[in-house]
């Protein structure tokens, strides 16, 4: 209760802050005074969340909308694009974590499972998702897109999307809740499997678009795949470099690890866009060399994770911030189809794959709940479409943004419900136990 | 890449680095602790890389570094303020408190006296930014640091003995005056009042208000259970947004912060915990900041290398003849702990540490990097000088009171 006191106090200073004084000079509220009052409201509506079940990122996403442009307005477009860079870097930890909890010997011990689950959701939600799409886009939006070309390219780049999961969000949910078991290990190893499927998929969607619609010439749809090509395997590449420094620093020097976090984080991370990198695979794929390779790297991710509530606080608020409510007023038919036919086949591709992987019926029953959030890597592939392919381009974007809004809410809570199922949450029996 | 990016990516990178070498650098054993020079290595980082250096780290970008100074400032506040629980303190004699303020304000009024006459000598004309750039050298100058008596009784196994104990108290409490102080002359400038004295006491008691409220506002959050990590991230999120209001409205963000940190101290019956959160990740913070004055840091205004050093001779007698002499006259009242005469024992306050030059932080932050770079860079060379010698001159004071930790 005393919480809720807190935030209406906070609330109430704020509002007298930014309105009382009118000789402020701009008026504009510096970017540190914004930044505080976005940590501290998402602090205290994830805690919120917590005593009544939810995870905390959910709480952190709610701040942020509330607080965003799409709502009180407090933050502008203007101050969350400035919030972009400390988004960045908050981005490569949270990559680097994901990597980092996920083990390559027991997804060895249980190859053909995981394989099982990555192909039954790779190809059911993939074909499936098409074929709704594509079929069913006449009937909602008739002015959409016209002829038969057209209308498959959209329900091909809608199938694409709709396998992209967030890394991001499961390895919240599992740091927040420590987590620990089949459900938890899958869920992680799968979506970081498919970010790679995905960004593939994607690369031959587009350039099945640009030869179907005739968009640019002949040689844009090569120089994409080139560009494709370059992203993935100097990703990996740059990715396993950095591993491999993290462990030889860890090795040789092992001080001042605070600082040699944030000091790798923004580098890796500016380092990944300049060279034209996805900055998400390069710090996953550093964070799975420095957890498989070396004991000392582990306690690397330890320390990242020991320091990682205010990177996940910020990284979801202003995820939240950055999604635009607005759209979904407008296309709330077809992201009602898109999230309709998403979920469906990613519990029939899950149960498909997991039953004939020979999963025990306790994961069998939960781990289609973990696939559901998705965030940047998602609306990332959305602006591209937009920007690719002006007039429904803009329409697509919005489709997408409206799914994110209700996977990006719904998708944690679902998760962690299916942690709780499959008992895999650490009750306080069992610390008190220990 | 934007403009501040890239001097956040150097400012870490070239923190890195000195992180790392700083590593090797102490791992030497057995060397003594009679020349540090650590903040000298930072500082020095931040002045190559500086408008007087390399050129890299230019006003503009180091002004799009204020919420990182903000969080630095709130962070020392906090502690600083941390140490102000009056249950705590009533363990100590209530002389050591009456000592402490003396010779905090005397050490302010000698220092402000002789370099005002100094300054009016060498820098003629400097009207209302010579009061400022006193006001300045005059707090920056009354405070001391525990660290040194920490390092001249650590092989004694901490700080037991009678001097040691008043020196550490001293050292450890001391920089509250200047504080104040400060926070008043920010008022005395503020850019939307023009100054005076009455605009002055009401934007100090502004600053203290909203240090109180967030200071209940702190406790209304972290009286619950919480973990260190949720301990962190509360502290983060009021640095930064304490931070962000005394920039919103030009106010010392150290001085508000030092508020939250005496109210928390002594409403929030876990503030020793806060307290050991913000000490175990101060290193980084105070080492960002050194790098950022260093880099605003002219050591030579207008070449002017005769004059700083002349100011600097003079800043570092004043300084010298104010804590001695304040203590010395507290003499009468500190029989049992100055037992060998102690006519020098103020001498064992000279350190200088993270307040100081946090103190010349904000004043940068408030009045623009090159704002009195003649006092900025005097009080710089002293915190520097004072880091090199102090720890060598507290443990000849202790020694002289058969206090020496060996």
């Amino acid at each position: 209760m005393s919480r809720v006191f807190g935030l209406l106090v906070l609330v109430l200073l704020m509002g007298l802050l930014i309105y009382l004084p009118a000789d402020t000079g701009t008026g504009v509220p510096p970017l540190s005074m914004l930044l505080g009052f976005l940590l501290l409201v998402g602090f205290v509506l994830g805690k919120i969340g917590n005593n009544i079940g939810l995870p905390g990122i959910t709480g952190y996403l709610l701040a942020g909308m509330a607080l965003g442009p799409s709502c009180f307005g407090i933050l502008d477009r203007e101050s969350v694009g400035d919030l972009q860079l400390i988004n960045s870097f908050a981005l490569a930890l949270i990559a680097l974590t994901a990597g980092g909890k996920v083990s390559l010997r027991k997804i060895y011990e249980r190859l053909r499972s995981f394989y099982a689950v990555v192909c039954g959701q790779v190809l059911v939600t993939f074909c499936g998702v098409l074929v709704s799409m594509t079929l069913l886009l006449d009937l909602l939006a008739e002015d959409f897109v016209a002829g038969v070309p057209s209308r498959f390219v959209v329900g091909l780049l809608f199938a694409v999307v709709a396998l992209a999961n967030s890394p991001s969000s499961t390895v919240a949910v599992i740091v927040e809740t420590g987590a620990r078991g089949r459900v938890s290990e899958m869920v992680l190893g799968v979506t970081i499997v498919k970010d790679l499927v995905v960004i593939v998929a994607f690369a031959f969607a587009l350039s099945i678009g640009f030869t179907l619609l005739e968009v640019g010439s002949g040689a844009g749809s090569s120089y994409f795949m080139a560009g494709m090509a370059w992203e993935i395997a100097g990703s990996i590449f740059c990715g396993v470099l950095i591993g491999l420094g993290i462990i030889a620093y860890m090795v040789f020097v092992n001080a001042e690890i605070p600082v040699f976090i944030i000091a790798l984080s923004f580098i890796s991370s500016k380092a990944s866009s300049l060279l034209g990198l996805h900055p998400l695979l390069v710090c996953m794929v550093a964070g799975l060399v420095v957890n498989n390779l070396s004991r000392r790297g582990r306690e690397f991710i330890e320390a990242i994770e020991k320091g990682s509530l205010p990177i996940y606080v910020v990284f979801f608020a202003i995820a939240g911030a950055d999604l635009d409510l607005g759209v979904i007023a407008g296309t709330w038919e077809l992201v009602l189809l898109l999230v309709a036919s998403r979920s469906i086949f990613t519990w029939l591709g899950t149960w498909a794959g997991s039953v004939a992987g020979g999963e025990e019926p306790v994961v069998r029953e939960n781990l289609w709940l973990g696939f559901f959030a998705q965030a940047g890597v998602t609306l990332g592939m959305a602006v591209m479409v937009a920007d690719t392919f002006p007039g429904w381009g803009t329409t697509f974007k919005n489709v997408v943004v409206g799914s994110i809004a209700v996977f990006q809410l719904a998708g944690p809570v679902l998760f962690k419900y299916s942690l709780a199922r499959a008992g895999e949450l650490p009750s306080p029996l069992k610390f008190s136990a220990q | 890449m934007a403009e501040s990016t890239q001097t956040v990516l150097l400012i870490l990178l070239v923190t890195f680095i000195a992180l790392v070498g700083g590593r090797f650098y102490r791992g030497r054993k057995g060397s003594p602790p009679l020349f540090r020079v650590t903040t000298l290595a930072y500082l020095a980082l931040g002045l190559a890389l500086g408008g007087q250096g390399l050129g890299m780290l230019e006003q503009d970008m180091l002004d799009n570094l204020e919420p990182v100074v903000g969080l630095s400032l709130g962070w020392i506040g906090i502690l600083f303020g941390l140490q102000f629980e009056i249950k705590r303190l009533r363990r100590f004699p209530p002389k050591f408190f009456g000592v402490t303020l003396f010779q905090s304000l005397f050490t302010v009024a000698t220092l402000g006296g002789m370099m005002y006459l100094a300054l009016g000598w060498f820098t003629p004309g400097g009207g209302g930014s010579l009061w400022r750039a006193l006001l300045l050298i005059a707090t920056v100058g009354a405070i001391s640091s525990p660290a040194e008596t920490v390092l001249a009784t650590s092989a004694s196994g901490g700080v037991k003995r009678k001097l040691a104990r008043l020196v550490h108290y001293i050292s450890s409490l001391d920089s509250f005056l200047p504080v104040v102080i400060f926070a008043f002359t920010v008022g005395l400038y503020h850019s939307r009042t023009g100054g005076g004295i009455v605009p002055a006491l009401e934007w100090t008691a502004v600053s203290a208000l909203i240090g109180l409220a967030l200071g209940l506002l702190f406790y209304s959050y972290a009286r619950h259970r919480h973990s260190e990590n949720e301990l962190a991230m509360i502290i983060i999120a009021f640095t930064v947004f304490s931070g962000g209001i005394a920039a919103y409205l030009d106010l010392s963000s150290l001085f508000i912060n030092v508020v939250l940190g005496v109210v928390l101290a002594n409403l929030l019956p876990t503030s020793e915990r806060i307290f050991r959160v913000l000490v175990s990740r101060e290193r980084p913070i105070l080492i960002v900041l050194l790098v950022l004055v260093g880099a605003n840091w002219i050591p030579f205004p207008q070449g002017r290398l005769v004059t700083v050093a002349a100011l600097l001779a003079i800043y570092l007698a004043a300084r010298v003849l104010g804590k001695a002499v304040s203590v010395a006259a507290a003499r009468p009242f500190l029989r049992e702990e100055l037992t060998q005469g102690g006519w020098a024992a103020g001498l064992a306050l000279l350190g200088q540490g993270g307040m100081s030059v946090a103190l010349i932080a904000n004043y940068q932050l408030l009045f623009g990097g090159a704002a009195d770079t003649m006092a900025v860079s005097v009080v710089l060379c002293a915190v520097v000088l004072s880091e090199a010698f102090s720890a060598y001159a507290a443990r000849c004071v202790l020694a002289g009171n058969d206090e020496e930790g060996g």
